[in-house]
């Protein structure tokens, strides 16, 4: 796929009508730059509004130009468009995104989307110009959706591909671009299949077998409705999070609540320290519980014990600490543990025959003496327990106050932003308030649900276990059973299947990821993804190989760079290969990238650029005025094929008073 | 299998899978209240506990399984199954019979463990409030100390050769 043209239509800041051009071939780079907030996270917004309909504004709602729809009269259309032309497999598109955005009022700057439409047109093999029926499933299949983070993607936030639990986005992001969807499908119908078989075998089988089905399924459809209804919620909780973000940005800014917002983010923040403080306090008490709470019950039988043995050594009749046997083979090698030797008749000798003599006469063999050594130091474990746990108890009570504390001042606060004469923040406190309440109901439902499918999920297992002893006792259910179990151990063969083509894949870009890595960090590090998944940036440590190191967040957005480039080039390679069988999807993709020398040193900003043209067929560029340095310039300029400047006219110097940004096309630099 | 097969290891002398009786209270104590870190954590406990109320039973089921070998070379714990099972019996050779010392053990755990769910889960207020007032035995202080001073000094006279 290479993009050739876009044009953007009052889209956010892109007032009026602009157009960009994109370059390809040897100079395959485009460069965007522009100040903080001249548009260039909006352009890559444009891409992934036209392809999937999703942005990531704050305000999501707010797609039209301000300046256009403040230059519109009330119940005038604002078209908010952006259309793209592009190839892709030899065929050319032109795809096109559009709303029509009606003002309701004078001070409407919003909008309300009246039409929505996407058309997508494509020129057929005698050159004629047709429209595609399903423009949605042809952007789809041409760039998934879970392939957008990848080739569409903020360089701010990329390093997060090196976090802690990233295993999760690297491996899907593998398997999008690996798009083995035949296997995946197999499996699924596999699955399916031996349900089916499954229910026949119950018909076929006895009573008992058929209950067993019975509830089988009944749980089974639980865990099902139980799981979809997870999704849901976290997915709305998520939602509400976001919002509850966006309402306190928002309040951060409003003169009047900002002082207000300020003492809430403060108390929010010593809440959820004395919160951390408090679950330290129990975690104190969890410890101290589960090692020393059963002490004090036993003390009266420690106590007796210790006189016992306080007695029988009084008497000579307990075992000394050092076995008989143990005792015997020292005289017998007439060598000491220490090696020192053990003549006969020497001090030493003399010293173990004693020993044994008493060891021979004991009453209470050695683990007693052993035991008996450890009194005094359970007896101050004890006390030890006692003391800490009154301080537990006492600081226990001060933290709950304090946590209440915070949390009246808290009320206080969202009392005090209610009572500010201000529609737009009582309206925000309001909303906060129930999305407050409807968070909670949401997480006590999350965890109903998820107690619920942990509960559910090894009866299952016990069920099916039930089932298949029962299926083998039953002849007149065994074909249907057998094949089940045909379906079962194919599903199981391709998942195998799956997975080790995963991994091969895993361990085919794993070289070029480190090679990537390698040729920009000048360090002794290397970068890899692991077996779990896991990108990670590794440095060989004495005789430990391959140890984790802490990395700059520099080092991260590298190595992730380093990860995409490689997923690129295998799905460019993967589209070259001419094998019939294949089940890769391969492709040629073009990678749009917002900021991604935000946290690099100079030198490393210098080879990301050097590198950068080589990691896809297409590159996009968007950087900012102090990111285009001298460095990047030096590497990008020659390979730029075009450069844009996102010029913004300020609000005073525009004629409506909005800003807005005019994409202005710079002259390039042209090789000698 | 018999109940012995499994209680003893391969040597024959120390106990390998120690069979206790499980009940609700561990399900809410570890799992929900995370008061305790693990089962066996609560399994012990509960032996103390019904040693301290002098209740022990062998009429429960033993539906959950720990191993020795988280007690052995643990004195925190080894020590005070020692000790109860010699005040149980009078016998000094229980003291070198873990065998033994785990049957009474699980016999008083099986009983302490329904005081757990009596006195602490289903009884009213905060479950950890319940198990402090449980801990919280009714010892004299001048009388610890004595008795930790004695204990100091046998433990010193018996770490002499």
């Amino acid at each position: 796929m290479i993009f050739n043209r876009l044009e953007l239509v009052n889209f956010r800041q892109f007032y009026g009508h602009q157009e960009i051009e994109f370059s390809a071939g040897d100079r395959n780079v485009t460069v965007f730059h522009g100040s903080n907030g001249s548009g260039k996270t909006t352009l890559l917004n444009a891409f992934t509004w036209l392809f999937y309909e999703k942005v990531s504004f704050t305000q999501d709602d707010k797609l039209a130009s301000e300046r256009a729809l403040a230059e519109a009269e009330p119940k005038d259309i604002i078209e908010v468009r952006v259309t793209l032309d592009f190839e892709d497999d030899d065929v050319r598109y032109q795809a096109s995104r559009s709303y029509d955005v009606m003002k309701h009022n004078d001070s409407d700057l919003t909008g309300f989307v009246k039409g929505r439409n996407l058309v997508v047109w494509y020129t057929d093999e005698t050159g004629n110009r047709q429209k595609k029926a399903n423009p949605r499933e042809t952007l789809a299949n041409i760039i998934p959706e879970r392939l957008q983070d990848v080739f569409f993607f903020d360089g701010e936030t990329i390093d997060q591909l090196t976090q802690i639990n990233n295993e999760e986005q690297v491996q899907e992001a593998i398997e999008s671009v690996m798009g083995i969807t035949i296997l995946e499908r197999a499996i699924r119908h596999l699955e399916s299949a031996a349900k089916r078989f499954r229910e026949e075998a119950a018909d076929k089988g006895s009573s008992e077998l058929q209950d067993l089905t019975l509830e089988l399924q009944g749980l089974e459809d639980k865990v099902a409705e139980d799981s979809e209804k997870l999704a849901v919620v976290t997915e709305s909780l998520e939602g509400i999070e976001q919002e509850l973000t966006e309402i306190d940005d928002d309040l951060r800014v409003l003169g009047a609540a900002t002082e207000l917002q300020a003492q809430r983010d403060r108390i929010t923040e010593e809440l959820e320290q004395a919160k951390e403080k408090q679950q330290e306090n129990l975690n104190n008490f969890r410890d101290q519980i589960s090692d020393y709470g059963h002490i004090p019950f036993a003390m009266d039988a420690i106590a007796k014990l210790g006189e016992f043995l306080n007695d029988k050594h009084a008497a000579g009749e307990l075992e000394s600490a050092v076995d008989s046997t143990v005792i015997e083979s020292l005289l017998e090698d007439g060598r000491c543990i220490c090696s020192r030797p053990v003549d006969e008749g020497s001090p030493a000798a003399d010293q173990l025959e004693e020993l044994l003599a008493q060891n021979q006469t004991t009453v209470v063999g050695t683990k007693g003496r052993i035991l008996g050594t450890y009194l005094g130091d359970i007896s101050e474990n004890e006390q030890a327990f006692v003391g800490q746990l009154t301080k537990l108890v006492r600081s226990r009570k001060s933290l709950r106050e304090n946590v209440q504390t915070y949390q009246e001042k808290l009320s206080d606060v969202e009392h005090s932003l209610k009572k500010i004469d201000d529609e737009q923040i009582v309206q925000m406190e309001t909303r906060r308030e129930s999305l407050i309440e409807e968070r909670n109901n949401k997480l006590t439902r999350k965890g109903q649900l998820q107690e619920s499918i942990d509960t559910n999920e090894p009866r299952i297992k016990r069920l099916q276990n039930q089932i298949k002893d029962e299926q083998r006792k039953s002849s007149r259910a065994d074909l249907a059973a057998k094949r089940q179990a045909a379906c079962e151990y194919l599903q199981a063969a391709f998942e195998t299947t799956y997975d080790r083509q995963k991994n091969e894949v895993r361990q085919e870009i794993n070289a070029w990821v480190n090679d990537t890595f390698q040729s920009i960090i000048a360090k002794e590090f290397y970068a890899e993804v692991d077996d779990d998944f896991r990108l990670q940036i590794l440095k060989d440590v004495g005789d430990i190989s391959a140890e984790e190191v802490d990395k700059s967040t520099g080092e991260r957005q590298v190595a992730s760079l380093a990860f995409i480039g490689s997923l690129v080039r295998l799905a460019y390679e993967k589209s070259t290969e001419d094998d019939p069988t294949s089940n890769y999807r391969g492709g040629i993709y073009p990678i749009v990238m917002d900021s991604p020398f935000g946290s690099l040193d100079p030198e490393y900003q210098r080879k990301v650029s050097a590198m950068l043209p080589e990691m896809s067929e297409q590159i996009l560029v968007m950087v900012t005025d102090s990111q285009w340095s001298d460095a990047v310039q030096s590497e990008l300029a020659q390979r730029a094929g075009h450069q844009y400047d996102l010029e913004v006219t300020n609000a005073s110097d525009s004629s409506s008073g909005y800003e807005s940004t005019r994409i202005v096309a710079e002259q390039v630099e042209v090789p000698a | 299998m018999s109940d012995d097969d499994e209680t003893m290891s391969e040597t024959g002398a120390t106990p390998g899978i120690i069979y206790y009786h499980k009940n609700a209270a561990f399900d809410v104590l570890v799992e929900e209240d995370d008061i305790f870190t693990s089962n066996f954590k609560c399994f012990i406990f509960a032996g103390m506990l019904g040693y301290y109320m002098g209740r022990k039973t062998d009429d429960l089921d033993y539906n959950a399984q720990t191993r020795w070998l988280f007690i052995a070379g643990n004195n925190d714990i080894e020590l005070p199954i020692a000790a109860i099972a010699f005040a149980d019996t009078d016998d000094p050779n229980v003291i070198d019979n873990p065998k033994k010392q785990v049957e009474i053990l699980r016999q008083y755990a099986a009983s302490g463990a329904n005081i757990l769910l009596d006195q602490v889960v289903q009884k009213r207020g905060n479950n950890l409030n319940n198990l402090l007032e449980l801990i919280n035995v009714d010892r004299d202080t001048d009388e610890r100390v004595e008795e930790s001073k004695m204990l100091a000094e046998i433990d010193a006279t018996l770490t002499q050769m």
